[in-house]
């Protein structure tokens, strides 16, 4: 029997960290993800689909969100969607059809021969009960489905793995924490996060995908890499180069970049104040090497005002006056570059 | 601090080359290309060293420049001695870079590093490029043609003699500046960028008040959902309801239809006194009717009523005999006479005139010729035709030419031809044939003419014939006789009078024939009457003896025929009947008794068989039929669990279901309004994305403003402040060599606050503009020393004056030097010149 344990698909979500056009991309996606993991789903045999919490965005999902998840539903009557809700989508509404089991905020079961599905959705009345009220049989091959961060303490969003131990598990299917996680909850069983199908931003880096489960006597489980589109944080030191361009192919070198990946390159390291508009140019330079590569200057601009010391011209007096005033090292730069390139008949490009 | 001497080992064209210098004033007389600008260049690069060579840099460096045209080490020395301490710089150069130059300092003869590496800056304060811009002079330098002029060049001077001027560079910063924000409003960046935020906020703002009303119809749907749940539960409940309902509807049908066969059974039954006949009984009493019938019908096989009646009038018919075979025969031969003689007549009839004969009938017999009248015009006619030869034998004229009839047609056209023949000729009259054509035209035309005119001439001389004229009137008699008899006829038809007799003559002769014709044929048909007459009568008594009237005979023959057979067919019918009439009887009697005997059985007046069979089939399938039923009604109720029937009525099923359409169209509507303003809050993130992005990009140009504005402000602050800070002390030191130059020009010379030259001329102060450009000269060279002194931190240098005062007259260049004497006092002067008038 085949299983895939998914979670925090957040379908409806905003997506705002990226440009415009690639937001509207992404929001496409989280759908298509989902779509092309049913399809993975009804090619490879599996009989059940868990979605661990956070199907939705919000608790009032939109409409045409819903009525996309129940289409699938209803055009995959072969599949078993098991559909606990999290946090984000506690509170919407449910339609009933044959092959759309739910939960609620008392333990409920599926049996499937001698596997049998638990889950229940948490809220604040029931956050301590239900790991008492939990009972498994021994003989079965228990999952059970549930919503919340991984802990040894009570909590609406917290899953207690010290109130589960020796409990029958055998796969803990948990949502909630949007990276794949897997690790050992007892001698029997193992807890597992499936993490996102996409990520959203750039705080949710990393491979995205799926658990697929295969369960033969015992569980065996893989993690599926499955988004479009990765998000990556490249950070590089740029240190003493001296423009756009050389960063540019310094960046290029260090990072492989995927052509459908998402990228924030972050610049560290010293450069010289005269070098302007990095990101913008770095950024132009790297457009075309992935999906969306987003640049940001986090160099430290040196000002070598040593050279202007014994320099009695006006030049000399302008860059200690300017070093000496209260502007910040980024502004002090940026009035160096404009006022040395004024005075030198250099048409200031900014 | 002073230079004591300096040995070029190479440097340039110099090699191996010594130079001693005292204090004060060094004059170096040589010719241009000797080496000065070499020797002065050699100097700086002792101090400060040469920049490396750079591939890709368009501009010729010192390092390139002065690389020993004949090789050897690349440098030299240079001694000076400061603060009391004898200094030796010992410098070496790389062709291209700096990574091959060695440098050695001995201070008093021992290996020094207290100099440091830039030796320059440590020993003068400044750096190399302030250092050029300061011991260094030039001619240019000191030229100038106004004060402004030197107040500009102190600029310069200031700002490191750069190709633009600090105003230049504020203003392209101000100018920047303004294109991100002006002054008085208008089209800027941050304008333009504040727009677009404003107006995205207010799209921001209607969005978001979409997305707010979208609660509203969020529960306006569940609400919707909810009621078309309910609706369709109710909808089910009441089909439920209609389906039992109509479950009873058909169990009562049942139930009529057994009452209704029970009915049929009874009525049945009672109708054949409670027994119900058997198929036996049935099959014997319909053999028995069948029977009945067919002997009624064999008893009533001779004569019919109305066969016998017609026998009757057949026999009264022929009460006084029948005809004869021999007298049929004799009046079918007389009936086909009478059609012959009836057609012969018709024929005749028939043979009538034609059109022409009944007009010609018309035309004579009115007023028919007189035997006399017809030989007296024929008479004429004779006469007529004698004058008429007469006539035409008799010549017109006598005694003369006889006339002839006229040519002149004739002559005309061998006119016409002889003059185209002549024509012709006259075109083609170069050649022969023209000649001859000219010619045989000119004479037929003139032959025809002669001949037209004695034509003429000859019809004058004829005389008219007496004969002629008497015939003529003979024939014109002649003519007036014949046509009196001819046109009352109606025979003038413009042909001449023969023509008219002729016509006259033939259709006369036809009259005659037609009237001899017309007396023979009324004789033959007055003949055939008379016989049809005959014929007629006899026929007509023949057949009024058996009551056939009309003279239609052929048709009576044959209804006497008819009615003679018929007399004899039913005559010999009537003969045989009897015979079987009592056997028929007796068979009758026994059968009716059989019949009578089912009747009573079953208490039965007269009842067709047919009627009791079906009678008997009803009874049967309905008794079936009522079982059938009675089983299905037990069985359907029990099926359908039809214990209490429940009531009907109350909620329309229709009403309700158009209730829950109009629900479900309410539902879809709203549904297609919050999936339309999904999408638009769908762009919210969009919009928050662009404002954002927006925003971002104002911040941007609000610091590029700010930061572009702050460039100017310092860049104004740092000229403020080096004119500040050099103004009192160069203005100091301007009026110490001022008064030098007092003694040497004879007048006062003073500086203003912003380096504006003026003198004292005859107790008054006046304007530089009186100074000639000589005084201006030295002048500006004096302000240049004092900026110069005001300029070192460390020790004053000595002073490299590269030719600078070529421009100068000889009354002017005597007065400079007075002046660098005096400065060479306590400056050490390298002085280079190529002229020797210009020597000091």
């Amino acid at each position: 029997m085949k299983i895939i344990h998914t979670a925090d698909i957040h379908l409806g979500s905003k997506i705002n960290s990226f440009p415009k056009d690639v937001s509207t991309v992404r929001k496409e996606e989280l759908r298509n993800s989902f779509r092309r993991m049913v399809d993975f789903a009804k090619q490879n045999g599996v009989q059940v689909v868990l979605i661990s919490g956070d199907l939705f965005d919000g608790v009032k999902p939109l409409v045409k969100d819903k009525d996309f998840f129940y289409s699938v539903v209803q055009n995959n009557p072969d599949i078993d969607f098991l559909y606990l809700k999290g946090n984000h989508d506690l509170a919407s509404e449910s339609i009933e059809y044959p092959n759309l089991k739910t939960f609620s905020t008392g333990w409920a079961s599926y049996r499937y021969g001698n596997v049998v599905i638990s889950g229940v959705e948490t809220v604040s009345e029931n956050a301590t009960s239900i790991y008492s009220t939990l009972n498994l049989k021994e003989s079965d091959i228990n999952i059970v489905m549930l919503h919340g961060e991984a802990s040894d303490s009570f909590g609406v969003q917290k899953v207690n793995l010290s109130k589960l131990r020796g409990k029958n598990i055998d796969y803990l299917a948990l949502g909630h924490y949007h990276s794949h996680l897997k690790n050992q909850l007892d001698d029997r069983g193992v807890y597992a996060y499936s993490g996102c199908l996409e990520g959203r931003g750039y705080d949710e880096t990393g491979e995205k995908g799926f658990v697929l489960l295969d369960i033969d006597n015992k569980i065996s489980s893989e993690f599926i890499p499955f988004s479009q589109s990765n998000i990556s944080l490249v950070k590089v030191d740029v240190s003493n180069l001296k423009d756009a361009y050389s960063i540019y192919l310094n960046v290029k070198a260090v990072a492989n970049f995927d052509k459908k990946g998402i990228y924030r390159v972050e610049l560290h390291g010293e450069l010289d104040a005269s070098i302007d508009d990095l990101e913008s140019d770095v950024k132009k330079y790297l457009s075309a090497s992935a999906l969306y590569i987003d640049v940001k200057d986090l160099t430290k601009k040196k000002i070598d005002v040593s050279k202007y010391e014994n320099d009695t011209s006006l030049k000399g007096e302008f860059v200690r006056l300017v070093y000496a005033s209260d502007l910040t090292d980024d502004e002090k730069a940026k009035v160096l570059s404009y006022g040395l390139k004024s005075l030198s008949g250099v048409e200031v490009d900014i | 601090m002073k230079l004591i001497s300096c040995h070029v080992e190479n440097y340039g064209r110099l090699s191996s080359k010594d130079y001693d210098f005292s204090s004060g004033m060094n004059c170096f007389y040589e010719e241009n290309g000797a080496g000065k600008s070499t020797l002065a260049s050699f100097i700086k690069a002792m101090f400060y060293g040469l920049e490396s060579y750079k591939i890709n840099s368009t501009e010729f460096c010192d390092r390139q420049r002065y690389y020993p045209f004949e090789g050897g080490n690349f440098g030299g020395n240079l001694t000076f001695e400061m603060d009391g301490n004898v200094y030796k710089i010992e410098r070496f150069f790389g062709e291209k870079s700096q990574t091959q130059d060695t440098l050695t300092v001995y201070k008093n003869g021992n290996l020094s590093t207290e100099l440091g590496l830039d030796i320059g800056k440590t020993v003068f304060g400044i750096d190399k490029q302030s250092f050029e811009r300061t011991a260094f002079i030039s001619g240019e330098e000191i030229e100038i043609k106004s004060t402004s002029s030197i107040n500009s060049k102190l600029s310069g001077f200031l700002q490191g003699g750069g190709d633009l001027d600090v105003d230049d560079a504020v203003s392209s910063l101000e100018k920047l500046a303004k294109e991100y924000k002006k002054s008085k409003g208008g089209r800027d960046k941050i304008s333009a960028v504040s727009e677009e935020i404003s107006s995205l906020s207010e799209k921001i703002l209607n969005t978001e008040a979409i997305s707010l009303a979208l609660d509203s119809k969020y529960q306006r749907l569940s609400d919707y959902q909810n009621e078309i749940d309910a609706l369709a539960k109710k909808i089910e409940s009441l089909q439920q309801t209609s389906k039992i309902l109509s479950e009873w509807e058909y169990y009562e049908h049942l139930l009529t239809q057994i009452e209704e066969q029970q009915t049929l059974i009874n009525t049945i039954t009672q109708k054949y006194s409670g027994i119900i006949p058997t198929h036996v009984e049935v099959e014997s009493y319909s053999e028995n009717v069948i029977k009945l019938r067919e002997l009624s019908a064999k008893s009533s096989t001779g004569l019919s009523q109305d066969e016998s009646a017609r026998l009757y009038r057949l026999e009264k018919a022929f009460i006084e005999g029948v005809p004869s075979k021999q007298d049929m025969i004799t009046a079918e031969s007389d009936i086909d006479s009478l059609s012959k003689l009836n057609a012969k007549l018709s024929q005749l009839s028939s043979n009538d005139f034609s059109q022409q004969d009944k007009s010609l009938v018309n035309t004579f017999s009115n007023n028919p010729p007189t035997s006399d009248k017809i030989s007296a015009l024929e008479k004429n006619v004779q006469d007529y035709k004698f004058f008429k030869t007469e006539y035409d034998c008799t010549p017109d004229f006598i005694g003369g030419t006889k006339s002839k009839k006229s040519n002149s047609v004739t002559y005309g056209i061998i006119a016409i031809l002889s003059l185209l023949a002549t024509i012709v000729g006259i075109i083609l009259i170069n050649s022969g044939v023209g000649v001859a054509l000219t010619i045989i035209g000119g004479l037929a035309l003139g032959i025809s003419a002669f001949l037209y005119l004695s034509d003429k001439l000859s019809k004058v001389e004829r005389l008219e014939n007496p004969n002629k004229r008497k015939l003529e009137l003979e024939i014109r008699e002649c003519e007036d006789k014949i046509k009196a008899v001819l046109i009352p006829y109606g025979y003038s038809s413009g042909n001449g009078v023969l023509y008219d007799y002729a016509t006259f003559n033939s259709n006369y002769q036809r009259y005659l024939e037609i009237e001899k014709g017309a007396f023979e044929k009324d004789k033959t048909k007055a003949d055939l009457q008379r016989e049809i007459k005959n014929f007629i009568s006899k026929l007509g008594e023949f057949f009024s003896k058996y009551g056939l009237t009309g003279e239609n005979f052929l048709s009576n023959l044959t209804r006497l025929q008819s009615g003679v057979d018929e007399l004899y067919s039913l005559k010999k019918r009537a003969e045989n009947v009897s015979a079987e009439t009592s056997k028929i009887e007796l068979e009758t009697k026994k059968i009716k008794a059989d019949v009578n005997a089912f009747l009573q059985k079953f208490n039965l007046q007269a009842i067709s068989p047919s009627e009791v069979l079906s009678d008997v089939k009803t009874f049967e399938t309905s008794k079936s039929m009522l079982e059938n039923l009675k089983t299905t009604a037990v069985k359907y109720k029990k099926e359908k669990n039809l214990d209490v029937k429940p009531q009907g009525g109350g909620e329309s099923l229709e009403e309700i279901s158009n209730l829950l359409h109009e629900r479900e169209r309410e539902y879809s509507a709203l549904k297609h309004q919050v999936v339309d303003d999904e999408y638009a809050v769908d762009r919210l993130d969009g919009y928050y994305i662009d404002k954002e992005q927006l925003e971002n990009t104002l911040t941007n140009y609000k610091q590029k403003h700010k930061l572009l504005t702050k460039t100017a402000e310092f860049l104004r602050l740092a000229e403020q402040n080096l004119k500040d800070k050099y103004v009192k002390p160069v203005k100091d030191e301007f009026v110490k060599y001022a008064s030098v130059l007092e003694k040497v020009l004879g007048e006062k010379v003073t500086m203003t606050k912003n380096f504006e030259i003026r003198f004292e001329r005859a107790g008054k102060e006046r304007l530089e503009k009186h100074l000639s450009s000589g005084i201006l000269s030295i002048c500006a060279f004096a302000f240049r020393l004092a900026m110069i002194k005001n300029m070192y931190s460390g020790a004053m240098p000595f002073l490299v004056l590269d030719d600078p005062f070529t421009t100068l007259d000889e009354t002017h260049l005597k007065k400079v030097k007075l002046v660098i004497d005096e400065l060479a006092k306590d400056t050490q002067i390298i002085y280079f010149t190529c002229h020797s008038s210009r020597k000091f």
